[in-house]
């Protein structure tokens, strides 16, 4: 082998061992299909807390349309009500995920009873409703070991509930408590923002219902789109950023007392 | 080689084999690494449609107008218009195949969701009207007196306005009826309360049955239980006419002695 050969050779083993194989996958005839298809949506969700008035209607409407057992106490979507006292001190309920509406001052503190509070004392109080962040990073999908959840290419993360095993891991590593166990099936259950019908051209049940606009859907790649101008306009914050799972639902007025 | 390691290597090989298979079998064609990679999409392609074609329950809000005109246009410049109908009426399913009717919810809890006066000036629902729902007419339906599709008008000034629609739909036939109750307390009862859902009289039902109960005038005289008990109320009231000297509307041959 001459030196020549031997530079040329060494330089071909070293190129190739340099380029990840991932950068060959791309080429693959339905991977680049799947991205480019796929490049048109990415949902986000916008949530304005100073428009939120605790009727819970999003949460009937979304148990309903999503059958989740109504009387049960598990829901994809809920509202909390925080109540900030003027000794400084923060009180929170969500009896039932406000299903039902929050129509009494008192808060509901489970076995310890209620809670009444003067309004003479209240600070400040508002309403935040939470569903799934559909994280950019969802560690719930990390953690599964069947793959049994997964995040679709418009950032959507499903449960595929024949796959399923049930070991809820998932529900463990979700730092938002959005995930619990579907009452009926046993399986992990989660927030689609109504896939079904997002798929039907309509908004999520959720959406439809909050009679004063509080939560709206959008899509993030269109930058006309008026969620996505909202987010790169306004002052909005997203639950917990420091755990990086780079979360895709969007509170304007979120108070950093939330978590 | 010998026999003693043969053996055992062929038991593994047998147990790779058997796994091979049943991965084979059991594992769908569309399981595996789609978009997203391995850590984000590795999953079974088919439950994506799965989900798109999951039942829907709450229709398009749009589409109700498309046959329930009259409704949807007097609630367009109405507080309430915001409200979509399902949130009261139910979700529509595959109405109005099935169900062929919905069910409103009528219940004092449903308007309290908003209506329950809550403290909070720093939040929207400090801006919204409302009342406390302990003494404000507690055990009442907040539509026994409020329409919720004009929800500024009582029911009384509705009727006088001649909003009552459902009484106008009876007044062609049963204009006496309707005349005597106008101006009188009960005029902002809907006659189908009384006399039953009109469906498609005169057709069909030939008659409607009235309801003379006790039970139905204590819907709202709920203090009245042992008033004369157990005599009907239309024994000695006519409920057209109730807020007048209640005996002289009565012949005297039905007349009772209290």
């Amino acid at each position: 082998m001459t030196r020549r050969d031997f530079l040329k050779k060494s330089a071909l083993v070293l190129g190739g061992v340099l380029v990840p194989t991932a950068a060959l996958e791309i080429l693959k005839p339905e991977r680049l299909q799947a991205l480019l298809a796929d490049d048109a949506v990415r949902y986000g969700f916008l949530v304005d807390t100073y428009k939120c008035v605790g009727c819970g209607f999003c949460v009937k409407a979304c148990k309903l349309e999503n059958e989740i057992p109504y009387d049960a106490n598990a829901s994809r979507t809920w509202v909390e009500r925080y109540v900030l006292t003027k000794d400084g001190a923060f009180h929170g309920d969500s009896p039932l995920g406000g299903r039902d509406g929050y129509t009494t001052p008192d808060l509901d503190l489970n076995e310890s009873g209620s809670l009444t509070i003067d309004p003479e004392d209240i600070d400040k109080a508002f309403f935040v409703p939470k569903l799934c962040n559909q994280c950019a990073n969802p560690p719930c999908v990390q953690v599964c070991p069947v793959g049994a959840t997964y995040q679709v290419p418009d950032g959507v993360v499903l449960v595929d509930r024949t796959w399923c095993i049930g070991c809820g891991y998932c529900i463990m590593a979700c730092p938002y408590g959005a995930r619990f166990f579907h009452p009926e099936y046993h399986t992990a259950e989660k927030c689609t923002f109504c896939y079904h019908r997002l798929s039907s051209g309509l908004s999520p049940a959720c959406v439809q219902a909050c009679p004063f606009g509080a939560r709206q859907l959008g899509n993030l790649k269109d930058p006309d789109d008026p969620v996505t101008k909202a987010i790169s306009t306004e002052h909005v914050a997203v639950l917990k950023s420091e755990f990086g799972t780079k979360p895709q639902v969007y509170y304007v007025g979120l108070d950093w007392e939330v978590r | 080689m010998s026999a003693h390691v043969w053996r055992p290597l062929l038991a593994v090989l047998a147990v790779v084999v058997v796994l091979v298979v049943v991965r084979q079998v059991y594992v769908p064609d569309d399981f595996g690494v789609h978009a997203g990679g391995y850590t984000y999409g590795w999953y079974r392609a088919g439950n994506v449609i799965d989900w798109k074609w999951m039942p829907l329950h709450y229709q398009d809000d749009e589409t109700c107008g498309d046959c329930h005109r009259r409704q949807a246009t007097e609630i367009r410049d109405q507080p309430h218009a915001s409200i979509q109908c399902q949130n009261c009426h139910g979700p529509a399913r595959d109405h109005p195949d099935k169900p062929a009717k919905l069910t409103v919810d009528t219940t004092r809890a449903l308007c309290l969701r908003c209506h329950a006066k809550l403290p909070y000036p720093s939040s929207g629902r400090g801006g919204l009207r409302g009342v406390d729902a302990v003494t404000h007419h507690a055990g009442r339906q907040c539509v026994d007196c409020h329409q919720p599709h004009h929800p500024l008008l009582t029911a009384r000034q509705r009727a006088q306005t001649k909003q009552g629609v459902l009484n106008e739909t009876c007044r062609p036939c049963h204009l006496k009826q309707v005349e005597d109750v106008a101006g009188m307390p009960h005029e902002i009862i809907s006659c189908e309360r009384c006399h039953g859902a009109r469906q498609d009289h005169p057709s069909d039902p030939a008659k409607l049955t009235i309801d003379t109960t006790r039970q139905l005038c204590l819907t709202c005289h709920a203090t009245k239980t042992q008033h004369n008990a157990p005599r009907t109320c239309v024994t000695c009231h006519d409920p057209h006419r109730s807020s007048l000297e209640f005996l002289q509307f009565l012949p005297a041959s039905e007349g009772v002695a209290l």
